[in-house]
C-alpha cells in the first residue's frame, strides 16, 4: 500500500502501488489542459514519498496514457530536475514502460532519459505488470 | 397616511425580560380590543455604553408615520443611559404622532406612571416593623433612572424615619439585570465585607441574582438573609424562596399607555399622567411564613352557640376581602369574583349538606390562575383563610366538621396537583420551545447561501407557531430595505414581493399587509457585532419574547455568514476576472512577441520556404526561425512548455542567442549552439528567474549542397523524398533546453542530405496533437498523409492546405500551432 494517493482528474488516471521497494504508478487515460494544475503538486508529493519511503525504483507504466501535452509534461520534467538535484545516494532509479507503437511517447521519453541517463530509463512495456 | 387599522408601535429595548413581556402583553391586549394593528420595535436601550450595544438603536430611526400611527414609549427601558430628558429631546422627531410614555415622565407627552414610592415605603417598612431587620442593603437601579431613584429615595427615608443609620457600603448600583444583582453580592460580601440582613432591589430580576449568588455561597433565604424586589415578575414566584415583592401592574401600564395614543388619535387632548398604584406582595422571602393570613389580624370568633351561618354572616366582609386578598396575591389576572363564588359555595355545601359544587368552582379558579400563569400554590392560603373563619363555628359539629375537613383535604389535593401540572406544562413549553429554537440554530447555521437562510427561516417559523413573518435586508445605508423573506401561513401570495425594494421605513413594501386586519407584530433588528444588517417582522405567536430573541440572534448570525460567504465567492469572482484579464493581457503580450519576431519575407537562395504559426488563446511558446547567411541558413523550431508572458519570454531568450551564436559563427555546429544556449537559459530560468521552464528545441543548418545539420528533441521531422514520392519520418532525438544544466551528453548533430525538390516538414505539437470532438488528436500518421497527398504544389499551398485540415479538424485550438514547409531546390537553382 502507498501513503500516495490515486489521482482521478479529468480523464486521466495515476494510480500508485507499493510493492516491496519499489512504486509502480500507472497512467492511463489522457493529461490535457484540464490536469495542468493538478500534476506538478502530485509528482512533488510522489517525490516526497519515495524519499520517505526508501524506495529505490519508481516504475512508470505508460502503456494505457493516450496523450500527455506539453504543460502536463512540464510536471515530469520538474519530477526528473529534483531527481537531479538530489544527493547522489539519495537518488532513485526511473523507469518508464512506453507502448512502442505510441511514436510520441518515444520521442518525448527518450528526452526524459537524456535528462538523467544513469537514473532515467526507457523501456518497452510488453503487457502486463511486472 | 390613511389606513382602514390604525397601526401603534411599541418602542422597547428587547423581550428577554419579563418587566417587558408583561407591559407588551397589556398593549396587545388592548390593541386586540380596539382591533389596532401593533408593532413591537425592539431597538435596544438608548445609546448603550456596552460594545456594540447601541447597535440595535437603528431600529428606532425606522418608527415613523410611513409605518405607524402613534407609539407606546416604554421609556425604563430605553433611557437607563441618557435620562429622561434627552429621552424626551429624542422623541421630538416623532412628533406629531400621539405618543406615550411608560414608566418615566416625558416632558410634553403623558405618561403611564407607577406610584414607586408607597409600593417601595410598604417593602421596607414590613422588613422594618414586621421582621425586625437592622441592616438592609439596597441595590440600585441605573443612576438616571428616575424610578429607580425614586425607589432608593424612599429607600433611605424609611431607614431614617425609623432610626437606622445609612451605611453607603450597603448600597450598589445596578441595571435593572440580573447579573447586576450577583455583582451587587460579590461587590458586598468579597470586597466591601460588609455584612447585612436583609437586601431590598430596585428590580425583581436583580433580587434573583442577588438570591443565586447568596445560595451559592451558602446563605440561606430567608433564613439567614431576607430578600425583596420590585415589579412582581413571575418568575419570582417560583424562586425556592417566593419573592416578597412591590407589585406595579405591568399589564395595566401597557394597556393604559394604549388607551392615551389611542384618545389622543381621536383627538383628545391629554396633558396629564396616570399614576397606577404599586402593592407590596409578601411571600417566602422576606421571612413571611407560606400561606399566612393576611397582614391583619383575625377578628376573636368565640362563643358556646357559633354557627357557621353566623359566623359566616357576622364576618362576611372581611371573609371576602381576606380571600380577595390572598387571590390577588396568586395571580393579579384572576378574576376575584371566584373568591366570593368560591366563600359562597362552601357555606352552602356545608349548611344545606346539598352539594354547592365547592370544589368545582375551587378548580375553575385554580385553571384560570394556571392559564393567566398565577402562582397556584398562592391558592392554599385561600383556604387556609376559609378554614380559619370556619374551624371555630365547627368545633360542636362533628359531622360538618368532618365533611369541612374533607373538602378542605380534597381542596389541597387539587390545588397541589393543579400545581404541578402547571409547572410540569411550563417545562414541557419552554422544552419545546428550547428543542425547536435548537434545531432551528442548527439548520440556520449550516445555511451557507443567503437563499438557503430564507427557506431555513420559513421551515422553522410554522413549528414556533408564527404565522407570518416578513425579513429584509438593508441596501447600502438604513434607508432602503429589500425584502428577502416574505411569509403568510395563509399564503395570499405574500411570497411575490419577495426581492422589492422599498423604504426601510416601511417596515415592508406596500401591500404586503392586509389593511382591514389587525394584526401584532414583534420587530426585530439584524445586526452582526456593529454591522446593521436589516429587520425582520415576526407576526407575533409565542407570548415569550425569548422565542423572537433567539430568532433574530440565529437569523443574524446565518445571514452575516452567508453575506460573508456571497461577498467571497463574488470577491472570488472578481478576482478570477481580473487574473482571467490580467492573463489575457499577458497572453496578447506574448502573442504580440511571439509574432513580431517571426522571420518576415526570408528569401534563401535554393531553398522555397513557406511557414505559418498561429498561437493559441491559452498556451503560447512555440518558435520558429529561418537565419540565413552566406552559403548556409539556419532554421531552428521549438516549443517552450507552458503559457503565458514567461513562456514568451523564454521564446525570446532563446530566438536571441541563436541569433547572437548564428551571427558570430555561423559556420558552427547545432549541437555547439544548443550546448551554449541551454547553459545561458538554464541559468536564467531556472536561477535567475526562479521558474521551470523548458523547451523541446531542433536546429538545423542546410548548406547550399543540400548538406543538413540537426540537433536537439523536438517533434520528429517529416521529410517527403521527391525521388521516391515518399515521406519518411525523421527523429530528433536530444535534450530539451533548460531541463537539465548540461546536455553534452544528450545531444548529437545528426546528418542529412538533401536532394533537389525534397520536401522539409517541421512543425509543433499544436499539429499533430490538435484534438476533435472525440479527443482524438490529428496524429503524425494523418500529417504524413495530407502531406504525400500535396507535396507536389507549392510550399505556400503545402502549408495553406495542411493549416487549413488541422484547423478544419481541430473543435477548439488548445495550442500554438505552427507549420514551417522548406522545399530544397537544388545547387542548380
Amino acid at each position: 500500500m502507498s501513503a500516495l494517493s490515486t489521482l482521478e482528474r479529468d480523464g486521466l488516471v495515476l494510480r500508485p502501488r507499493q510493492v516491496g521497494a519499489e512504486l509502480h504508478l500507472e497512467f492511463s487515460g489522457c493529461a490535457d489542459i484540464e490536469v495542468v494544475s493538478v500534476l506538478p503538486e502530485y509528482f512533488r508529493a510522489l517525490h516526497a514519498e519515495v524519499q520517505r519511503s526508501g524506495t529505490n525504483l519508481v516504475e512508470v507504466d505508460l502503456h494505457a496514457l493516450y496523450f500527455i501535452n506539453s504543460s502536463c509534461f512540464k510536471a515530469l520534467v520538474t519530477w526528473i530536475a529534483l531527481l537531479n538535484g538530489m544527493p547522489p545516494a539519495k537518488r532513485y532509479r526511473i523507469r518508464f514502460r512506453k507502448d512502442p507503437k505510441l511514436r510520441w511517447q518515444t520521442r518525448s521519453f527518450d528526452a526524459l532519459h537524456r535528462m538523467s541517463m544513469a537514473h532515467v530509463s526507457v523501456e518497452d512495456w510488453s503487457g502486463g505488470n511486472p | 397616511m390613511i389606513r382602514r387599522t390604525r397601526r401603534v408601535g411599541l418602542l422597547v429595548d428587547w423581550l428577554e425580560d419579563e418587566y417587558q413581556n408583561k407591559v407588551l402583553a397589556g398593549v396587545d391586549a388592548e390593541a386586540q380590543a380596539n382591533g389596532v394593528s401593533l408593532f413591537c420595535l425592539t431597538g435596544g436601550v438608548l445609546l448603550s455604553p456596552y460594545r456594540f450595544g447601541a447597535r440595535r438603536n437603528f431600529l428606532y430611526d425606522l418608527a415613523g408615520l410611513a409605518c405607524v400611527d402613534g407609539l407606546v414609549l416604554m421609556s425604563g427601558t430605553l433611557s437607563n443611559y441618557v435620562g429622561p430628558s434627552k429621552l424626551a429631546r429624542y422623541c421630538e422627531r416623532y412628533r406629531p404622532m400621539p405618543m406615550c410614555s411608560i414608566g418615566v415622565a416625558l416632558t410634553g407627552i403623558p405618561s403611564v406612571l407607577v406610584d414607586n414610592a408607597s409600593g417601595m415605603r410598604q417593602a421596607i417598612s414590613h422588613l422594618v416593623e414586621v421582621h425586625g431587620y437592622r441592616r438592609i442593603a439596597f441595590i440600585r437601579g441605573p443612576g438616571v433612572n428616575e424610578e429607580a431613584e425614586e425607589r432608593y429615595r424612599v429607600y433611605r427615608e424609611v431607614l431614617a424615619e425609623h432610626g437606622l443609620p445609612f451605611n453607603p457600603d450597603l448600597v450598589t448600583l445596578g441595571n435593572f439585570q440580573v447579573a447586576s444583582g450577583a455583582d451587587a453580592i460579590r461587590s458586598m460580601l468579597d470586597e466591601r465585607r460588609v455584612g447585612f440582613d436583609a437586601i431590598v432591589a430596585a428590580s425583581d430580576s436583580m433580587a434573583l441574582g442577588a438570591c443565586e449568588a447568596l445560595v451559592a455561597r451558602g446563605y440561606r433565604i430567608p433564613q439567614d438573609i431576607a430578600v425583596v424586589g420590585f415589579d412582581d415578575i413571575r418568575e419570582g414566584r417560583f424562586a425556592p424562596a417566593p419573592l416578597t415583592t412591590v407589585r406595579q401592574p405591568l399589564d395595566r401600564q401597557g394597556k393604559q399607555a394604549l388607551e392615551l395614543v389611542l384618545a389622543q388619535l381621536e383627538g383628545e387632548v391629554i396633558t396629564d399622567h396616570v399614576v397606577l398604584q404599586t402593592e407590596l406582595v409578601r411571600r417566602r422571602s422576606c421571612g413571611c411564613s407560606p400561606h399566612e393570613l393576611p397582614d391583619r389580624v383575625l377578628p376573636e370568633i368565640c362563643g358556646d352557640d357559633l354557627t357557621l351561618s353566623g359566623v359566616f354572616n357576622e364576618h362576611h366582609a372581611r371573609i371576602l376581602a381576606d380571600v380577595t386578598q390572598a387571590i390577588w396575591a396568586s395571580s393579579p389576572d384572576v378574576d376575584v369574583s371566584k373568591g366570593v363564588e368560591l366563600v359562597e359555595a362552601f357555606r352552602a355545601e356545608l349548611e344545606t349538606g346539598t352539594d354547592a359544587h365547592f370544589l368545582d368552582v375551587l378548580e375553575l379558579a385554580v385553571n384560570e390562575a394556571a392559564e393567566t400563569g398565577g402562582n397556584i400554590d398562592a391558592w392554599q392560603a385561600v383556604i387556609t383563610t376559609l378554614r380559619s373563619y370556619a374551624l371555630p363555628a365547627l368545633v360542636n359539629d362533628k359531622p360538618k366538621m368532618s365533611k369541612a375537613e374533607d373538602m378542605w383535604h380534597e381542596a389541597r389535593v387539587i390545588i397541589g396537583g393543579a400545581a404541578e401540572r402547571a409547572q410540569a406544562k411550563k417545562r414541557l413549553q419552554a422544552e419545546t420551545w428550547s428543542r425547536t429554537l435548537r434545531k432551528s440554530g442548527e439548520a440556520l447555521f449550516t445555511s451557507l447561501d443567503v437563499a438557503a437562510v430564507m427557506n431555513t427561516v420559513q421551515e422553522q417559523l410554522p413549528k414556533l407557531n408564527i404565522r407570518s413573518a416578513y425579513l429584509s435586508t438593508f441596501e447600502g445605508g438604513i434607508e432602503r430595505a429589500r425584502l428577502m423573506l416574505a411569509y403568510d401561513v395563509n399564503g395570499r401570495g405574500v411570497e411575490r414581493h419577495r426581492g422589492e425594494s422599498f423604504a426601510a421605513n416601511q417596515l415592508v413594501p406596500s401591500d404586503v399587509l392586509v389593511d382591514d386586519v389587525r394584526q401584532t407584530f414583534i420587530v426585530e433588528p439584524l445586526f452582526f457585532e456593529s454591522e446593521q444588517l436589516g429587520f425582520v417582522l415576526f407576526e407575533m405567536g409565542p407570548s415569550d419574547g425569548v422565542v423572537y430573541e433567539t430568532l433574530r440572534d440565529q437569523i443574524g448570525s446565518a445571514l452575516k455568514a452567508a453575506l460573508l460567504v456571497k461577498q467571497l465567492v463574488e470577491e472570488t469572482a472578481r478576482r478570477e476576472t481580473a487574473e482571467r484579464d490580467r492573463l489575457q493581457k499577458e497572453m496578447e503580450i506574448a502573442e504580440r512577441i511571439q509574432t513580431s519576431i517571426l522571420p518576415k519575407n526570408v528569401d534563401v537562395f535554393g531553398i522555397d520556404i513557406a511557414s505559418v504559426m498561429m498561437p493559441a488563446s491559452e498556451v503560447g511558446g512555440d518558435y520558429y526561425d529561418i537565419l540565413p547567411s552566406e552559403g548556409l541558413c539556419w532554421f531552428g523550431i521549438g516549443d517552450v512548455a507552458g503559457h503565458g508572458l514567461r513562456t514568451g519570454l523564454v521564446m525570446l531568450m532563446i530566438q536571441s542567442v541563436i541569433a547572437a551564436l548564428v551571427t558570430q559563427n555561423s559556420w558552427t555546429t547545432p549541437k555547439e549552439i544548443l550546448r551554449v544556449l541551454n547553459s545561458v537559459i538554464y541559468d536564467n530560468v531556472r536561477s535567475r528567474l526562479g521558474q521551470d521552464e523548458h523547451a523541446t528545441l531542433c536546429l538545423m543548418r542546410i548548406t547550399q549542397d543540400g548538406h543538413m545539420l540537426y540537433a536537439g528533441a523536438h517533434e520528429d521531422m517529416l521529410l517527403y523524398r521527391a525521388r521516391s514520392n515518399q515521406v519518411e519520418v525523421v527523429p530528433t532525438p536530444g535534450t530539451w533546453i533548460a531541463a537539465v544544466r548540461n546536455i553534452d551528453a544528450g545531444t548529437v548533430d545528426n546528418e542529412l542530405r538533401l536532394e533537389p525538390n525534397d520536401l522539409l516538414l517541421l512543425y509543433t505539437d499544436g499539429v499533430t496533437e490538435a484534438m476533435n470532438e472525440q479527443q482524438q488528436p490529428f496524429g503524425l500518421d494523418a500529417l504524413r498523409r495530407e502531406l504525400e497527398g500535396v507535396a507536389s504544389r507549392s510550399v505556400e499551398e503545402i502549408k495553406d492546405h495542411l493549416l487549413a485540415t488541422v484547423r478544419h479538424y481541430v473543435t477548439r485550438q488548445q495550442d500554438d500551432i505552427t507549420l514551417l514547409v522548406l522545399r530544397y531546390r537544388g545547387t542548380a537553382n
